[in-house]
């Protein structure tokens, strides 16, 4: 009689463990009740996979990643033989397949062996094949380590980084501290090219940028012509440090706004610019003052919106159309309007949520 | 007569037959359209033959309550699911459905097959509420699953997904 959830239709099932999505240990549990629900919570499981140096558990993740591809080539003919036996996938299902499910790569660091980058001349490279992840939408590089995550190893920069060099992810989350490190960003042409949508997640801006300049260099922005939305975001949770010096000798509202523009002046004419929480430095600047952070949104906006207006020879007509594409929104209201789920990590958007809703 | 016209009668699995508003009845997407396709003839029963008449008077409390908020798309994106999702079960809907475990699925089935969108939100909800933190074993108990694993095959899958015990 109580066995109704054996007989719950597989789509009123995954209904239920959609509900479980950011619940990797319940999910997990799931997964070990039964064979039916194993399989459906399995691509659950793996559709967000993050790769951090912070944690052993985190190694023993890669090396469960990257083990079993050694031995993906036994496992398909075995997968095969099985396939002819019965016409079902068998419980190999889990060992070679995991790596399709992966939506979503959030990359921070991963060590060179992890991807079994080796040397090109050594002549066990062609053995060791990183994952393809197939299926990827989404890849976040995280710049918070030095040097990671890039197309070469660091301190070996001839062997070329394996893991990131298979992706074709269609939208890219470029997560750096300090908007100074977007210069260090940069991907072979053949990845750049497929980015359909970029998300630069950015800590608050300590200095001007210098005019007619732009942090990203001039291969990432010729590749980015072909981005058709772009979403920007002020990072909350990155600490301001030695602000109230700087406070004194420069007009710090200014800084947000001049970076922002030289990314917008530099994008193609048809993509979409969101912008995140621009308002977001001048509320530490003016804390005193008692400005709302809606106030000083506006004031940002306006900021950013007559930068465009000098910053080029554009005609009133292009200008206005630029102007068209861009969309400003407080942090709240993005993080509600939740067109961010399943690409980013949801338990960091709602903790920039909570640091907005504090200031 | 023109009373009458607001009328639905919807005859359940166990051959009882409900009077109901038709806005009330209209909260099912698949009663709304059963009753665009029988059009103007009055009077003549719509069929559920997978509801019973205890689960379906359970219903028609949910739908009559929520008879005045507006219909969810037909249509309804994926991007409107995630929508939903991130939102918590509203507090009269948390109290009402508070039922045994059996009804609890007898509901979200009948939801499904009378395409009753946000209902079958807040039953399924509920269920995952009821699986968050428990261990395996507990699962199965709750839900009285048989362990169709062979002890090595449970190891695998510890071993792959190690990671996820954060």
């Amino acid at each position: 009689m109580m066995d109704q959830s054996q007989h719950f239709p597989p789509e009123i099932s995954t209904h239920i463990l959609y509900h479980l999505n950011a619940d990797k240990r319940t999910l997990l549990n799931l997964s070990l009740t039964c064979k039916y629900l194993h399989d459906l919570a399995t691509p659950l499981l793996w559709r967000y996979i993050r790769l951090t140096p912070w944690s052993n558990r985190y190694e023993k993740k890669y090396y469960s990643i990257f083990r079993s591809t050694k031995k993906k080539e036994v496992l398909d003919r075995q997968v095969e033989e099985k396939y002819q036996l019965d016409g079902s996938i068998g419980k190999d299902n889990h060992e070679w397949g995991v790596y399709d499910h992966v939506r979503v790569l959030d990359v921070e660091y991963h060590k060179i062996h992890w991807c079994h980058s080796h040397h090109p001349d050594d002549p066990n490279t062609h053995i060791y094949q990183s994952p393809k992840f197939k299926n990827l939408e989404t890849l976040h590089l995280r710049y918070s380590h030095t040097d990671w995550p890039a197309s070469f190893h660091p301190g070996h920069f001839t062997i070329p980084c394996r893991l990131l060099l298979a992706l074709r992810p269609r939208v890219l989350y470029i997560h750096v501290k300090n908007s100074d490190s977007i210069q260090r960003f940069h991907l072979p042409d053949n990845i750049l090219h497929n980015i359909q949508e970029l998300v630069l997640v950015v800590g608050p801006r300590l200095y001007a940028m210098p005019e007619g300049k732009c942090e990203f260099e001039q291969p990432v922005l010729k590749a980015f012509q072909k981005i058709r939305k772009m979403t920007i975001i002020i990072d909350p949770s990155e600490p301001t440090p030695n602000m109230v010096g700087l406070m004194e000798m420069n007009d710090p509202s200014l800084f947000n706004a001049s970076f922002l523009a030289s990314i917008i002046l530099n994008v193609n004419g048809e993509c979409e610019v969101d912008i995140v929480n621009a308002g977001y430095i001048e509320k530490i600047r003016d804390r005193r003052v008692g400005l709302s952070m809606e106030e000083l949104h506006r004031e940002s906006v306006d900021v950013i919106k007559k930068s465009l207006t000098i910053s080029r020879e554009w005609s009133w007509a292009e200008i206005e159309r630029r102007k068209g594409n861009l969309k400003f929104w407080r942090m709240e209201e993005w993080v509600d309007r939740c067109e961010w789920v399943g690409s980013a990590n949801a338990q960091e958007v709602m903790e920039w949520r909570d640091v907005i809703c504090k200031v | 007569m023109s009373d009458k016209k607001q009328q639905v009668i919807l005859q359940t699995s166990d051959d009882e037959q409900f009077t109901v508003e038709k806005i009330v009845a209209e909260r099912s997407a698949m009663i709304k359209s059963m009753m665009e396709d029988l059009g103007e003839q009055e009077g003549q029963a719509i069929p559920l033959p997978n509801v019973s008449s205890s689960v379906l008077t359970k219903i028609l409390e949910y739908c009559d309550h929520h008879k005045n908020e507006p219909l969810p798309a037909a249509d309804s994106s994926d991007a409107d699911d995630s929508r939903r999702k991130t939102s918590e079960i509203g507090e009269w809907d948390a109290r009402w459905i508070q039922v045994d475990q059996e009804m609890l699925f007898e509901i979200i089935l009948a939801a499904n097959y009378l395409d009753i969108k946000p209902l079958l939100d807040v039953g399924c909800k509920t269920v995952a509420n009821m699986i968050k933190g428990k261990t395996p074993e507990e699962i199965r108990k709750l839900f009285n699953i048989t362990n169709d694993f062979t002890p090595e095959e449970e190891e695998q899958i510890r071993k792959e997904n190690e990671w996820a015990e954060e």
